[in-house]
């Protein structure tokens, strides 16, 4: 999984958090998750230390940006609140100044970092959801500001690891299970560009001995995609019809892609082959 | 020296419930050891990896209900990768294969998979209740297999998870015969569920205690439940969105006056604010009270219901209730053990230190708080501390990381240095602020009895972490994540982590070279490097800094389910 953001270096003197590199794709109300070595804090001395000694890899440091990182300059507050290790206290108590005239700013995430504040994830998707089906109007309006600013940014990391809600996708993990293997797996689909790229990811997946699985390993077989395989790759799409892959153009999968399923061709069959000609719910698996 | 036939002393074990208890009886000597390991019934395992359930099993055949814990704690906050572990199939295939009358599991950060919970419902006879808290993996078939197939079910209790594709149908597949029902909790569901099948459901469980419904619950299917259950202790509303001049307000009303045995009240996942009036006769006999999942009830609102709860016991509210609600809460709510706040994520709602001073004074029988504020001073933790030394789990959480006293620009040092000093029972503890070595300090020389401490951004060198090592000599759970702890810290005092269940470490000054140097020091803990960049290869480099390790003590070595991108050293 390769990391898709943005990946930045503090310079402590000027205390602005600097974009080494171009994001890829514009930021509207999307979020660039970048994951590298280490998360929060901690990888701002990382950084420093390695930009100074000159030495080692994997000194990226990232964090959840916001669409406040791209707008303009970001302020003080939101580098120099993450970082911990050797910098004098003195400086943070500095900071600390700073930020408690906008303290209220800052906790509502100025800042982002994985895993702060700590919340379950459970309770943070809830979050988001009841902000969309409340009754009440003005706790809606209250709300409503709050998911823009916020919200969204601090469950972005957790969508990823659940499925997109019915609303729409908010992160490119899907799910991928395989018939016949009972722990399912997880994929970034944004990391592929095309359905040959998914297909060598999957069969790397599930086709590799793996030691935690305890049934039977299925013979490999040629490739998913063309038909030859005692297995075939299906999705279930946004209406919940299961469909096989590759039928459509990769970016109308993509936006219509809840989850992967590596089914036996034996019961492959009936599948709906295009999104025009779904015909109602339809599950392979009995409820 | 056995005086008395085996059978007597298994008598007298019985009376021995608590596993620390038993565990301490079954080191006297190998009889009572034997007698111990054939009559124990219920066996709690904190650490899924920390032994095989083959030898759970062949030293428990009696084992009737199971606990398990399976990812660390900061798991739940996404510091942990999707695929790391914590796998509960092996388990649930070993107990089937084996002899085992498995009634009971419980689970924790565990992944269930669909096909481990059908093995688990045609497994075991006499299966009676499945509990999962903050678990994933499986979907609404799962829960069609457990309540198709177990014939005596009396308890399925979901928390704090996220299932997959709810069509709501799984509750139609109890049979008519299950009328065993004690408790039903599938408040987290997100999707429809078949109103009529519940309703029968509900008719034919007479001995039906504690029921929480999702939010895919109206109203007047509500009213029709707690006609048939009036027995009901535990109410988990779903959506309580009505018109309050309506005929089903007023039935509900009605209702709701007969249901004198409530006395635990949570969810209102979909509400009006309004229409709350019908709640209060139930309140004045509440001792728990879970609204941390309704942001629509705030405000007015929300202080004129808490007015009614005077025998309050347990509180899990929103930050909305700001500092004062809480100071109605503390006058309300003496009886008061257990407080949690939560962040509603809403602007300009939030408490500061003056709700939790208010409580501290109001609430002499609080001991458990877990409380997250906007800000915090040292002066009003000490003051806390003064009026309060029952603290069993104290877990403050200032949203603003590293945030100082705002009155005095300081460290939170003397604060929380006040609590441990003053709640000599102290169990639990997680900090937060701007806090430098001296807290560890404090927390070193006075938390005799603390078990589990969380560490975030804290601390201003290796010595931190030292004073708490060295200091807290009942400490099982350590986490910590980006703190300038490193190798010196870590290396210390190898031995500590044996009497220890865990130790996590993440964004820390750690190195590969210092994991590596523990893990050769000490055979029988795992050393864990979890690294979730795929392009990154394991370099052997040893300067290297770590960015996740997780280790654990275990009989079982290095677990064989690892992912690729968890390297056990």
């Amino acid at each position: 999984m390769s990391a898709s953001g943005s990946v930045s270096t503090v310079s402590r003197d000027d205390h602005l958090v600097l974009s080494s590199e171009d994001s890829s794709s514009p930021v509207e109300s999307e979020l660039e998750l970048g994951l590298g070595l280490s998360l929060g804090g901690g990888g701002f001395i990382k950084a420093q230390q390695q930009a100074s000694g000159g030495g080692g890899g994997g000194g990226q440091y990232a964090r959840i940006l916001t669409a406040k990182d791209f707008s303009s300059v970001v302020s003080s507050s939101s580098c120099l609140s993450s970082s911990s290790s050797s910098l004098s206290r003195g400086d943070y108590v500095a900071a600390g100044t700073k930020r408690s005239s906008d303290s209220v700013a800052a906790a509502n995430g100025s800042s982002q970092v994985v895993g702060w504040p700590p919340i379950r994830a459970y309770r943070m998707n809830s979050m988001v959801n009841q902000a969309k089906s409340v009754a009440s109007e003005e706790y809606n309006s209250m709300m409503e500001n709050k998911r823009k600013n916020s919200l969204v940014e601090k469950t972005t990391d957790v969508c990823s690891k659940n499925s997109a809600s019915a609303k729409g996708r908010t992160s490119p993990f899907v799910k991928v299970n395989m018939d016949g293997i009972p722990i399912g797996r997880k994929i970034d689909l944004n990391a592929h560009g095309c359905y040959e790229s998914l297909v060598q990811t999957l069969e790397d997946m599930f086709y590799q001995p793996t030691t935690r699985s305890s049934v039977q390993e299925p013979t490999r077989s040629s490739k998913l995609l063309d038909g030859t395989s005692d297995y075939v790759l299906t999705y279930e799409d946004k209406e919940g019809d299961w469909m096989l892959v590759g039928d459509v153009p990769w970016g109308m999968f993509l936006g219509s892609v809840k989850r992967l399923r590596i089914m036996r061709t034996s019961e492959a069959t009936g599948l709906a082959p295009r999104l025009q000609e779904s015909n109602g719910r339809q599950r392979n698996r009995p409820i | 020296m056995n005086y008395f036939p085996d059978e007597v002393i298994e008598h007298v074990f019985d009376f021995v419930t608590s596993q620390k208890d038993r565990n301490a009886v079954s080191l006297v000597c190998k009889s009572w050891y034997k007698i111990e390991r054939l009559s124990r019934q219920s066996v709690f395992i904190g650490n899924c990896y920390a032994i095989s359930p083959e030898r759970v099993i062949g030293r428990f055949p009696g084992l009737k209900s199971l606990t398990l814990k399976g990812k660390p704690h900061f798991a739940d906050f996404n510091l942990l990768p999707y695929d790391w572990g914590g796998w509960v199939y092996p388990w649930v295939e070993a107990l089937a294969k084996s002899r085992v009358g498995l009634e009971e599991l419980r689970l924790k950060r565990m992944v269930v998979s669909d096909d481990c919970l059908e093995l688990l419902s045609r497994s075991f006879v006499n299966f009676k209740s499945l509990v999962l808290v903050s678990c994933e993996g499986f979907t609404t078939d799962g829960l069609a297999a457990i309540a198709a197939n177990c014939r005596y079910l009396r308890e399925l209790d979901l928390q704090e998870i996220e299932v997959d594709d709810n069509r709501g149908q799984w509750i139609s597949c109890f049979p008519d015969s299950c009328t065993s029902l004690v408790s039903l909790n599938f408040s987290c569901l997100k999707g429809e569920i078949n109103l009529t099948a519940l309703e029968r459901l509900v008719a034919r469980s007479p001995n039906l205690k504690s029921l929480r419904l999702n939010r895919a619950v109206p109203l007047d299917t509500l009213q029709k439940l707690l006609m048939r259950a009036p027995q009901l202790v535990d109410l988990g509303i779903g959506s309580f969105v009505y018109d309050p001049s309506s005929e089903a307000y007023i039935k509900l009303k009605a209702t709701l006056v007969k249901c004198k045995s409530i006395r635990s009240l949570s969810g209102f996942l979909e509400v009006v604010p309004c229409c709350l009036s019908a709640i209060h006769p139930v309140c004045q006999n509440l001792t728990s009270l879970n609204l941390s999942y309704a942001p629509g009830i705030h405000g007015n609102e929300l202080i004129k219901l808490i007015r009614f709860c005077r025998k309050l016991e347990r509180l899990w509210i929103l930050d909305s209730i700001g500092d004062r609600g809480l100071g109605v809460v503390a006058f309300t709510c003496k009886e008061l053990q257990e407080l949690r706040v939560f962040p509603s994520g809403v602007d300009n709602a939030a408490v500061t230190e003056e709700g939790l001073v208010a409580i501290s004074a109001g609430c002499p029988k609080l001991h458990s708080l877990l409380y997250f504020c906007q800000q915090m001073t040292n002066a009003a933790l000490i003051t806390v501390a003064k009026n309060n030394s029952n603290f069993t789990r104290f877990r403050l959480c200032i949203l603003d990381r590293e945030k100082p006293d705002p009155v005095t620009m300081q460290p939170l040092d003397e604060g929380f240095g006040a609590i441990v000093q003053s709640c000599k029972r102290l169990r639990r503890l997680s900090l937060s602020g701007l806090l430098t070595d001296q807290v560890f300090l404090y927390i070193g020389m006075y938390a005799e009895q603390l078990e589990m401490l969380s560490i975030a951004f804290a601390g201003n060198s290796d010595k931190g972490m030292l004073y708490v090592l060295n200091g807290c000599k009942k400490l099982r759970k350590l986490e910590i994540r980006d703190s300038p702890f490193g190798n010196t810290a870590l290396l210390t005092d190898v031995g500590k982590y044996e009497t220890m269940r865990s130790l996590w470490m993440s964004s820390c000054e750690v190195t590969l070279g210092g994991c590596q140097t523990l893990a050769k020091k000490m055979p029988r803990l795992n050393v864990e490097i979890i690294n979730e960049d795929d392009q990154m290869e394991f370099s052997l480099d040893d300067r290297q800094k770590v960015g996740k390790m997780y280790l654990y003590r275990t009989l079982v070595g290095p677990r064989k389910d690892a992912p690729d991108f968890v390297w056990t050293l």
